[in-house]
């Protein structure tokens, strides 16, 4: 805090949507140089109080300064005038176009202002990845790319625009330890230039590494602003849910059964080189690897969304050729998808035909739906997950981000796979929630459950997993038991012998 | 996971609280926004025109909307899907001169006709739909493509001359009556309900709202994509097939360019109806009422005498502001 008068200063503002107050007389400032981080559950309207600094909502009340100065009329442009720059939590970017052309979008380079300089924006673009440690090809369509790379181009499309406020919705989520440290140092950079951070995770350990202050939200009203100095994070969390928190991670061991799912020899695409894995009954198997090692690649090849082919694949002790989803299904395996957007969610459709999408042939199979059968099954999902708010009727899309999350992971479990691949099972969660979903796990696979785990976070790898496989470049490199530490894993994820 | 909990644990009750949000004024508006356009249309005509409002032109309008509207429920199914099928003009056609065929060149009895024409249909979109789902054509591209070659064929059957004069049996679907209500009119209604409750109470009407929502999410949950569409492609040929009948049966004759004036209208009503064309959103109600829409205005030109050309216009114009309208109310909510 350099500067008296805060670059941006947030008044009183509320925000109701039918039926919901989701800000409720928020005030929010920031200073230059400064990361700001922004916690709360979820739902609690974080990502709802940036769309309005944002001006992608209209406020319905309250006021916006900027360098102290009050904004009467606050809208998209005004916003990016006075250097707003937003990475949302959900992506923007559009799957066609080439990664250059969306860090570019709208604001394209032309020569004599009227033919696309396609090749100035590909030499910008590739330089301003290159500057977050990102190497992936301008030109290739954004649909080609991982989740973890789509959200690092998101990343540098604000960077693009030379932002004086920069927001960074859950930029983490996605992402492995790798990048999160580019980003990082990238933050200390705009840091030190001025700019101003608006920072929102869920990682409760990030506000230590980078926050300067910390604000916390609850159903939409605002808990309180603390120096991240003097405040520690079981005292957030409790600002945050209202009460401590019980256990991280509540895995109880018990002895695997028989063999679940083996494969040995698979291939896939060319990501996927040579996995050999194993995962029994009542076991949690942990998947680890640096983002681009082939781990999600590798279970989408297992549940059959891409084509595959292995020297012997075994499920539930029936060897398969070829699988495709709908037999996956059918033979009691379930995928939690990483990219729930787009793998996971009919964003216009209710809560309840997306929480009972894929039991749907399983409860009905005669293919004749009971309304009273099919109400009661996404009830009992929403109370598992304790999906906020609890109404059924409502369009996903209308979700806050983390509710989203909770909706994929509710519409898988409630089809009762025997076998699950979870991929980044509490991306998005808020710590409540994700001790919750923890324990869920838990309870599976000590009831019989055979559950392979890929996880980014190294915690929840270490914490959840009975055994680790890790991945390197296409093929496991390395199986450890339980309990190994995470230099040693990570050791191996890198290559390193 | 939140404060609440606490209070369950405490109540131990095993009951989630649902709310149950009320549909604001907005959505309730949207609603029927089709539904009192429709009302205030026929207000409007019968006070310009006495005879608008008789029971014997309304039905006469009920009458004449029957292909029409089982075309334009056909264009649903696939519009739900997320796609869209050209070929439905030129499959009324094809189907109804197959009929006509069976009817005049062949001694099998009046209902062979039907079958061999829905099974026409049936066959039609089989083939759009494998293009689409196997080949993976646009369904644009391989509709268009069915297009020609379903008019080919009607020619191929027809030859020269045209088919005429049908047997009394089959004619009745066209023209007769049933307790007072012709027979098209039993059969949209019937159509309507079967299609009604497929739509909402089976899993594969329910896939068809899935694979319109997010194909890619829709794989992955299971749903087999090519069955389904190309399920959803048979369902549209074969509305279309009926609709190819009545019409042949009302007008007692077949030739070639009968089903090309459907496909214009059969693309708008849904749109009307507040069917979205990028998939995932629409039903039966709303198409209906669209044809209906389309429909009345038409006749109340009729009625009122205004010239053809300026009928036209005053089309176009009531199908972009209805669209319109439809996407103000959306926005809203
Ligand atoms: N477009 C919308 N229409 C209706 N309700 C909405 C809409 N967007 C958000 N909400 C509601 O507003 C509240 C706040 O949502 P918001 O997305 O701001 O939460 P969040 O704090 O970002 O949560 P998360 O950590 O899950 O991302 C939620 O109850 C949500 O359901
Ligand atoms: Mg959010």
């Amino acid at each position: 805090m350099k500067n008296n008068i805060p670059l941006l200063e947030m008044k009183e503002i509320s925000k109701s949507f039918p039926g919901v107050k989701a800000l409720d007389h928020v005030s929010f400032d920031l200073f230059p140089g400064e990361v700001h981080v922004l916690v709360g559950e979820n739902g609690a309207g974080k990502s709802t109080l940036m769309k309005v600094l944002a001006g992608a909502y209209p406020k319905d009340e309250g006021e916006i300064f900027i360098d102290g100065e009050i904004q009467s009329r606050w809208n998209p442009t005004a916003a990016r005038a006075q250097g707003v720059a937003m990475v949302y939590q959900e992506f923007t970017l559009l799957p066609f176009r080439s990664v250059a052309e969306n860090i570019f979008l709208g604001r394209e380079k032309t020569i004599a202002g009227m033919f696309l300089d396609k090749t100035s924006m590909q030499q910008e673009a590739g330089k301003i990845l290159k500057s977050i440690g990102v190497d992936v090809d301008t030109q290739k369509p954004v649909l080609e790319l991982g989740v973890a790379e789509q959200q690092m181009v998101e990343i540098a499309k604000a960077l693009a625009m030379d932002a004086r406020i920069l927001v960074l919705d859950e930029p983490t989520s996605a992402l492995s330890l790798r990048e999160i440290e580019q980003l990082f140092s990238t933050v200390a950079t705009l840091k030190e230039n001025g700019v101003g951070i608006i920072y929102i995770s869920h990682r409760m350990e990030e506000l230590k590494q980078i926050g300067d202050r910390v604000t916390v939200m609850r159903d939409g009203q605002l808990i309180g602003t603390r120096k991240v100095a003097e405040i520690s994070i079981d005292e957030v969390i409790t600002m945050m849910i209202g009460r401590e928190i019980n256990e991280l991670f509540p895995r109880h061991h018990c002895a695997p059964g028989e063999v679940a799912l083996s494969v040995k020899g698979l291939k896939s695409g060319k990501k996927v080189h040579h996995v050999d894995l194993e995962v029994h009954f009542g076991e949690i198997v942990g998947l680890s690897g640096l983002v681009g090692s082939g781990r999600t690649e590798t279970a989408r090849a297992i549940f059959g969304l891409d084509s595959m082919t292995a020297d012997d694949f075994e499920i539930l002790g029936k060897k398969y050729k070829h699988i495709d989803p709908s037999l996956a299904v059918d033979i009691g395996v379930g995928l939690i998808p990483e990219d729930r957007r787009r793998d996971g969610l009919f964003p216009i459709l209710s809560m309840e035909k997306n929480l009972v999408m894929v039991c749907l042939r399983k409860i009905f199979p005669n293919g004749v739906m009971k309304p009273s059968v099919e109400r009661k099954t996404a009830k009992e999902y929403v109370k598992k997950f304790d999906i906020q708010p609890p109404s059924l009727e409502r369009i996903v899309h209308n979700l806050s981000g983390g509710n989203q999350q909770k909706v994929v992971i509710g519409k898988w479990l409630a089809a009762k796979p025997r076998v699950i691949i979870i991929d980044e099972p509490t991306r998005g969660i808020d710590v409540g929630a994700k001790s919750e979903v923890h324990s869920f796990m838990d309870q599976l696979a000590n009831s019989g459950h055979a559950i392979l785990m890929i996880s980014s976070e190294m915690p929840e790898i270490l914490g959840m997993s009975d055994r680790i496989y890790v991945m390197h470049e296409g093929r496991v490199a390395g199986e450890f038991p339980q309990g190994t530490d995470s230099e040693e894993i990570l050791r191996c994820a890198m290559g390193v012998k | 996971m939140n404060k609440k909990n606490n209070h369950a644990e405490a109540e131990v009750t095993e009951e989630v609280q649902l709310i149950h949000e009320k549909p604001s004024i907005g959505k309730v508006l949207s609603r029927f926004s089709r539904l009192g356009a429709l009302l205030i249309l026929c207000i409007g005509i019968s006070l310009l025109n006495q005879n608008f409002l008789k029971t014997t032109n309304l039905i006469n309008v009920f009458r004449q909307a029957a292909p029409q509207i089982i075309i334009s429920l056909g264009m649903t199914i696939v519009f739900l899907t997320g796609g869209i099928d050209l070929s439905l003009g030129s499959v009324v056609t094809l189907t109804s001169v197959v009929s006509g065929y069976v009817l005049t060149q062949t001694n099998l009895p009046w209902w062979c006709a039907i079958i061999a024409a829905v099974g026409a249909g049936a066959l039609s979109g089989f083939v759009t739909g494998q293009l689409i789902a196997i080949i993976k054509l646009p369904p644009a591209v391989a509709s268009y493509g069915m297009l020609w070659v379903g008019r080919g064929l009607a020619f191929a059957i027809m030859g020269a001359s045209p088919f005429f004069s049908f047997p009394d049996t089959f004619r009745y679907l066209g023209r007769g009556y049933f307790l007072g209500i012709p027979m098209p009119i039993w059969i949209v209604a019937i159509i309507a309900l079967i299609l009604g409750w497929f739509l909402k109470y089976t899993t594969l009407g329910r896939s068809l709202y899935a694979i319109g929502a997010n194909p890619h999410a829709a794989r992955a949950s299971g749903i087999k994509l090519s069955k389904t569409l190309v399920s959803a492609y048979i369902l549209s040929g074969m509305l279309a097939a009926i609709g190819g009948i009545i019409l042949a049966a009302r007008l007692n004759a077949v030739d070639q360019d009968m089903g090309a004036s459907f496909l214009l209208p059969a693309i708008a009503s849904p749109v009307m109806g507040g069917t979205s064309m990028a998939g995932g959103q629409g039903g039966v109600a709303g198409t209906i009422i669209g044809s209906l829409i389309m429909l009345v205005v038409t006749n109340g030109m009729n009625l009122l005498g205004i010239n053809s050309l300026w009928q036209q216009l005053v089309t176009g114009i009531v199908v972009v502001l209805s669209v319109w309208l439809d996407v103000i109310m959306r926005k809203r909510n």
